[in-house]
């Protein structure tokens, strides 16, 4: 059973469609990274998973469960792309809410809320009320509302948005915390080194189709190794298994050569994601650019 | 069940740490001390000759008075109701709060009904203790007290309700502000067919009459008014009163108790209407 399985899922608004079709089989305990430009539906495709956005056909299943039922809204915790809490509650008191309309145990339920508190950096906080919060804080508070209750997927959209880099590498430990759980997190995001530093596999989605999908090693293919020498040449060492590359090194060593540096070559998911786009529109995505003007 | 009063729990908690609550009862404490302020000055007053005004005169402007305190009392009600059912729903929408909330295992009939029920429960405690506490102040001062003031009360909240679930049902789909904004020219409208229907009753245009009786249906606020009026007058303004009565403060007649049954269904058919379009939208 797949954590998320969708078949030809599309919404359409008037006659444009958000999202088209859309097909994709996530595995349970994987992270998945879904990428694309601002406006290329993966937000309303991340709200048809979570039941705020009707389909407009197509289907699919979360967990084994009917897409947008109940049984399948008590297995997973989502992190909108627009986060609002309600400023007049405290941490404590709206993950109380949370958890009580997930039947968390009233008993275990003051632990489960510290745990997810602890999680987030917030403990401190705990019952300050959330309008106090700066908005990075209340992105953490909604990572925390997004995994408390224990559940099987995670979804979280643009989770990084409004934290600092030491923030952003939190929650990018805390997604490989959640994979090391079990847990399946749904990754929605355009930080592309955010995506390829955790996630097992990838989506592309543009104008609202997916443009390519698969494992982070069968979209940017099998990192190559460049061996430098000290006379300033070098080789390119492809397709090797990483396994076998100290043994190829030795192997220079050993005829003598004078090794300066061993470095894995691979094309970045940046590259590979603008190929993507570019080749799937014919334009030149604006910020490549910039990048290449300057 | 329960996630529905936890939602109600919610409203009503909402309005306690919004100091909703706490403002309510010093304006209303203002209120009545305004008024008792000016009870006192017309149980007090005094004729040309110098001795007090009549005791059955006092009761009898007291009485209108009071019957106008309630008519202004019904606006501020109706006004409160579509405040807090804009701001409830349609805000919440708008501002992205029930982003987090809806993908739980939560219907959205459970997420409107109980917002409903929270806001119902303000209404009817403010509705409540403000009228009793001036019924209380002016009964003290002048010795007066309205007949029948439990029925009046309950027409003047169920008039409030009347908002209130007009305002849920719009700001599913419209703007917090829009959706306000439209329930206060219902009730105008309502306010105004009312008044219309009592004279095309007084001149017989039957024509007019049916049109207004069929606002007053559709948007049932000015009956429901016109039945707590009825119930606040004494017997003997009542036996006074004109018989096609054109005043709003003054009715003639009160609805039939189908009017009221109409009314409930009303309230039930709207709210399913509301229910089924925040079902069907998407967020």
């Amino acid at each position: 059973m797949y954590a998320i399985e969708t078949r030809d899922l599309t919404k359409r608004y008037g006659s444009r469609a958000a999202v088209d079709n859309l097909t994709v089989r996530i595995a349970r305990g994987e992270v998945f990274g879904f990428l694309g430009q601002n406006g290329a539906g993966k937000t309303t495709a991340v709200k048809m998973l979570v039941g705020l956005v009707h389909p407009t056909s197509g289907d699919a299943a979360l967990l084994g469960e009917p897409l947008g039922s109940l049984a399948a809204r008590r297995k997973i915790g989502y992190l909108p792309e627009l986060f609002r809490y309600q400023p007049w509650l405290t941490p404590r008191e709206l993950l109380g809410w949370h958890a009580s309309v997930l039947r968390v145990e009233r008993r275990s339920r003051r632990r489960a809320i510290d745990d997810v508190l602890e999680r987030v950096g917030l403990a401190r906080r705990a019952d300050d009320r959330i309008g106090t919060f700066s908005k990075g804080m209340q992105q953490r508070f909604g990572i925390a509302v997004a995994i408390v209750g224990a559940p099987e997927l995670v979804i979280l959209d643009e989770p990084t948005s409004a934290l600092d880099p030491i923030g952003r590498a939190e929650v990018r430990a805390l997604v490989l915390d959640l994979k090391a759980r079990g847990i399946t997190v749904f990754l929605n995001s355009h930080l592309l080194t955010e995506v390829e530093s955790v996630c097992d596999s990838i989506a592309v989605i543009n104008d609202g189709r997916i443009r390519a999908t698969g494992s982070i090693d069968e979209l940017l293919g099998r990192p190559a190794v460049r061996i430098g020498f000290a006379d300033g040449s070098s080789v390119l060492v492809e397709d090797a298994p990483p396994a076998e590359i100290p043994a190829i090194v030795a192997a220079y060593v050993g005829r003598g050569a004078q090794i300066l540096s061993v470095a894995p070559v691979r094309q970045s998911l940046e590259e590979r994601f603008l190929e993507i786009v570019r080749s799937d529109t014919g334009v030149q995505p604006a910020l490549d650019r910039i990048t290449h003007a300057s | 069940m329960f996630n529905l009063l936890s939602i109600a729990s919610l409203t009503l908690r909402e309005a306690s740490r919004r100091r909703l609550v706490v403002t309510a009862a010093i304006a209303t404490l203002v209120l009545v001390a305004l008024t008792g302020f000016g009870f006192h000055a017309l149980a007090a007053m005094h004729g040309r000759d110098g001795r007090p005004v009549d005791h059955h005169v006092v009761l009898t402007a007291a009485s209108g008075l009071e019957t106008a305190m309630a008519f202004m009392f019904s606006f501020i009600l109706a006004l409160g109701a579509a405040f807090l059912g804009a701001l409830s729903l349609g805000s919440e929408i708008e501002n992205g709060t029930l982003l987090a909330m809806l993908p739980r295992p939560i219907r959205r009939i459970e997420v409107l009904l109980g917002k409903w029920l929270g806001n119902a429960i303000l209404i009817a405690c403010y509705a409540v203790g403000t009228a009793l506490l001036e019924f209380a102040v002016v009964r003290a001062i002048t010795g007066y007290l309205p007949p029948h003031i439990v029925a009046a009360i309950a027409l003047l909240v169920a008039q409030a309700l009347v908002m209130l679930t007009i305002t849920l049902a719009v700001s599913v789909r419209l703007p917090a502000i829009a959706s306000g904004f439209v329930t206060l020219v219902l009730f105008g409208i309502a306010w105004m067919a009312g008044i219309v229907g009592s004279i095309a009753t007084a001149m017989h245009n039957d024509a007019l009459r049916r049109a207004t009786t069929a606002v007053s249906l559709v948007i049932p606020s000015d009956g429901l008014w016109r039945a707590a009026a009825f119930m606040m007058q004494p017997a003997v303004l009542r036996a006074a009163a004109p018989a096609n009565s054109v005043d709003p403060l003054v009715p003639s007649t009160a609805p039939p108790l189908a009017y009221f049954i109409w009314c409930a269904l009303w309230l039930a058919v709207v709210l399913a209407g509301g229910v089924r379009s925040f079902q069907q939208r998407d967020l």
